[in-house]
């Protein structure tokens, strides 16, 4: 013990007494631990981290996939659901559900709260119980039960300031009074970010192919099955599907995932893939570097080291001895890199909080948690392999009796010569790769920014409505609707143009397929698709979109009663190139209302979306 | 087998290879030391004498040839028992001094006596005092070697060599980098170390040095040239 100390004494003086390079060693360190640690932590959490619900790795979603793309969640047929539920062995436990927007008005004013309507027993199957009050049962979500609804513990405290008689009070959702059954744990948010729970009334023994009633489906995995082998199974019933029903299920498959793992979308391995390689070449970079610096003290040290060997200093000892700077420079480093890692999550937490748009995932908690702990050992590890043994390690080889005769430095052998210049070698690798690495994602993240949505963004204000349908049933009603909304804003005077449409220009919105008409389709798959947004008229002037030809909707439109439709440029071009676009028809056969666009004047116009 | 027979070589050769050339730095050599004996080894630059120094200090190993010390094989062992016999029964006192500049005086001398296990704090702290009541330097005791003169580090030096009772002391030039005052001084400490019993054996191309010891050999070549007792 006390020659550890000796040897620890020792270290501790020697970096003392340099202090510029233990600075820079240290700070190098906990740099690349501190940066990587932030990397690993954050994408982990953001996608990679199981549901904090008790067995919450078993729980998955499962959502269709349309030619290839992802479709984010309430998007499986609830018939191909059924089906799902009835063949997949991998999943038990299936639920049901569909997550939105929806209008709460409490006991002093009307607040926008995302809802989930769900098939009984979600509360089993999340293995959470209402705090106060009860869940909802099966009877409570058959057609035409009374409604009822548990609310989540922050809409308690916050519209209820957490009254422990809450419970039968009635609250009108989208104008349709519900009672209140139940309040849900703190943080209980599934499936993502709902504060209310209410009961899917959907019979779904009774729903029939086509009627096109969409649902999200989740599951827990059964025993002994991974999310890959589900998945293939859930394939394998919607090639089925797709086989059996080309009218409907033509091209339509299904992904089994985690709801973490489901925002990430079609690119999620790769820009996950992405981000954890630069993590780790930074890692790896730092290492490197401070190594070689380590090394070079060692090797200008080798004096004191063949003084030692002369003394009888075993191997061990000696490697032992001289990883001791490293091993104080590295964990010091590794300790200071925690600290700022934490230090960057938890400012990651208020940053999400404060300048998210929506309310951020429940599990979007971010700090030092089991996994941020195993990757900084790990990476604590990497950092003494590359900056403490193996410097220590090469340096204890030298040809010691050269320096003892003649005292002389360098004798330390052609062996750590090709080490060092190894370790430069590698640290010019890493650096090069690192620069075009993020070059790649600057110049991805400048051509993204520099991307044509064909609308102006400059001085538009962006806000979200959503329309309960209880309220406004009809397409009607909600067309009313927004055209009040619209003349309400212009006379306040807030703004002196509004324009009110399904989705932004550049957003994911409902991607149909269409068929063009005079063309014969042999098979389903052959007709196009294109995403599908609608608008009152002189929405698309006031955001700035400029046409190619043809003209805006306008009054007409509405007179004639027949549907019409400014299409894309590219749409244009797929289908009437070299031709005037302007009064050809095309068809929307996935649509509850098939709509044409009108032929003639007024005719399809043609825009940059 | 003599009882008093501490360093045997027979037939001891010590080849170089640099690249494609073959440096015989040894040829053939084969000395007896017995303990209590003050051996001086002289030569001119490059005739073997530090390259013998290192083969029996087991610094190096022989290409060739049988060593015995203390009457074991010295030939045959591991690393980890040549760095063993290094720390218990060899002494090293160098030209350059070699001391750590890091280390203060007393943790210098006390370095070579914290590899060894059998050896508690409290026995370590006493040797290193006896060592340096012996040179007059316990006063020095929390000082730097840069805090000191020539003179002063080299007897730090010697006093670290002997500080473990080692069978011997093997010296290489060790007035080479002092001035005459200093020499002298040094010398009379290894006088003093001799008569006290140690067993001394000195690498030197200084005369006046060499005849401060009782024996003396000269090497040429790699060869043993002479090989007399100074009277």
């Amino acid at each position: 013990m006390s020659r550890l100390l000796i040897d620890l004494k020792y270290a501790f003086r020697v970096l003392g007494k340099r202090p510029g390079f233990t600075l820079l060693s240290i700070t190098v360190i906990a740099v690349c631990i501190g940066l990587s640690l932030s990397m690993f932590s954050f994408l982990n959490t953001m996608a990679l981290k199981a549901l904090p619900l008790q067995d919450g790795e078993a729980i998955v979603v499962f959502d269709t996939v349309v030619e290839g793309v992802v479709r984010g969640g309430n998007s499986m047929d609830a018939v191909d659901f059924e089906e799902v539920r009835s063949r997949v062995s991998g999943l038990t436990e299936f639920v049901a559900m569909l997550e939105g927007d929806v209008n709460i008005s409490g006991r002093d004013k009307v607040r926008h709260l995302v809802a989930a309507k769900t098939e009984a027993g979600i509360f089993e199957f999340t293995r959470t119980q209402p705090v106060l009050g009860r869940a909802f049962t099966v009877a409570e979500g058959a057609p035409g039960a009374g409604n009822v609804v548990v609310i989540s513990h922050k809409v308690w405290q916050n519209e209820f300031g957490g009254d422990p008689y809450v419970l039968d009070e009635m609250v009108r959702i989208n104008g349709e009074p519900s009672r209140i059954i139940g309040v849900m744990p703190r943080g209980f948010h599934f499936p993502r970010t709902s504060d209310l729970w209410m009961p899917l009334k959907l019979d779904l023994d009774r729903i029939e192919r086509g009627e096109d009633v969409l649902v999200m489906g989740v599951a827990r995995l059964s025993e002994g099955f991974s999310i890959e082998m589900a998945d293939r199974q859930v394939k394998q019933v919607m090639a089925d599907l797709s086989e059996r029903y080309p009218g409907t299920n033509l091209n339509v498959s299904a992904w089994v995932t985690t709801f973490p793992w489901t925002q990430m979308g079609n690119d999620g391995m790769a820009i996950v893939g992405a981000c954890w390689s630069v993590a780790l070449l930074l890692l790896l970079l730092g290492g490197i570097n401070v190594g070689n610096l380590l090394l070079s003290r060692a090797l200008e040290r080798d004096r004191e080291t063949a003084t030692r060997v002369a003394l009888g200093a075993p191997r061990g000892r000696l490697v032992l001895q001289m990883m001791w700077e490293s091993l104080i420079i590295v964990l010091s480093g590794s300790a200071i890199g925690l600290l700022g890692a934490a230090w960057t999550l938890e400012m990651t937490n208020a940053l999400v909080r404060n300048f998210s748009e929506e309310e951020p995932y429940y599990w979007w908690t971010f700090g030092i948690d089991g996994f941020t702990l195993a990757i900084f050992a790990a990476m604590v590890a990497v950092c003494i392999i590359l900056a403490a043994a193996l410097p220590a390690w090469r340096a204890s080889r030298g040809d010691f009796n050269a320096v003892l005769r003649d005292g002389t430095r360098g004798a330390s052998g052609r062996g750590a010569g090709r080490l060092s210049r190894a370790l430069v070698i590698m640290e010019i690798l890493l650096s090069v790769t690192i620069l075009i690495v993020a070059g790649a994602m600057i110049s991805s993240a400048y051509r993204a920014s520099q991307v044509d949505y064909g609308a102006s963004v400059e001085n538009i204000l962006t806000a979200r409505v959503s329309i309960p349908e209880g309220r406004y049933p009809t397409a009607f009603d909600q067309a009313r609707f927004a055209q009040d909304l619209r003349a309400t804003l212009i006379r306040s005077g807030v703004t002196d143009a509004v324009a009110l449409m399904s989705s932004l220009p550049g957003t994911y919105t409902y991607w149909p397929n269409y068929e063009v008409e005079g063309l014969n389709y042999p098979e389903d798959r052959l007709r196009p698709s294109g995403q599908l947004s609608t608008v009152l008229p002189s929405s698309m002037a006031v955001i700035g979109m400029t046409l190619l030809d043809g003209r805006f909707f306008d009054s007409r439109d509405s007179e004639t009663g027949m549907p019409s439709a400014v299409i894309s440029a590219s749409m244009a071009d797929l289908n009437w190139r070299g031709e005037s676009a302007l009064g050809k028809r095309f068809r929307l056969p996935g649509l509850p209302h098939p709509r044409y666009p009108s032929r003639g004047e007024p005719g399809p116009k043609r825009g940059r979306l | 087998m003599n009882e008093d027979r501490l360093i045997s070589l027979q037939g001891i050769k010590k080849v170089f290879h640099t690249e494609e050339v073959e440096t015989h730095a040894l040829s053939n050599i084969s000395l007896d030391i017995d303990k209590g004996e003050y051996v001086s080894i002289a030569g001119p630059s490059g005739c073997g004498k530090s390259t013998l120094l290192s083969v029996i200090g087991l610094l190096d190993t022989a290409t060739e040839g049988q060593y015995t010390l203390a009457g074991q094989d010295a030939i045959e062992i591991g690393r980890k028992e040549r760095a063993r016999i290094r720390n218990r029964q060899i002494g090293f006192i160098f030209q350059s001094f070699h001391l750590i500049s890091d280390m203060t005086v007393e943790e210098n001398v006390e370095l070579p006596l914290t590899y060894r296990d059998d050896l508690s704090r409290d026995d370590r702290k006493e040797k290193v005092r006896v060592a340096l009541e012996r040179v007059d330097m316990v006063h020095r005791g929390r000082h730097f070697p840069s805090q000191l003169s020539g003179g002063q580090q080299q007897r730090v030096a010697v006093t670290r060599a002997v500080a473990g009772s080692p069978l011997i002391l093997l010296a290489d030039e060790p007035t080479g980098n002092l001035d005459t005052r200093n020499a002298e001084a040094v010398m009379e400490l290894l006088d003093g170390l001799h008569e006290g019993g140690a067993t001394i054996c000195m690498v030197t191309h200084d005369p006046r040095s060499a005849r401060r010891a009782r024996r003396g050999i000269e090497l040429l070549d790699g060869q043993i040239i002479n090989d007399h007792s100074f009277t």
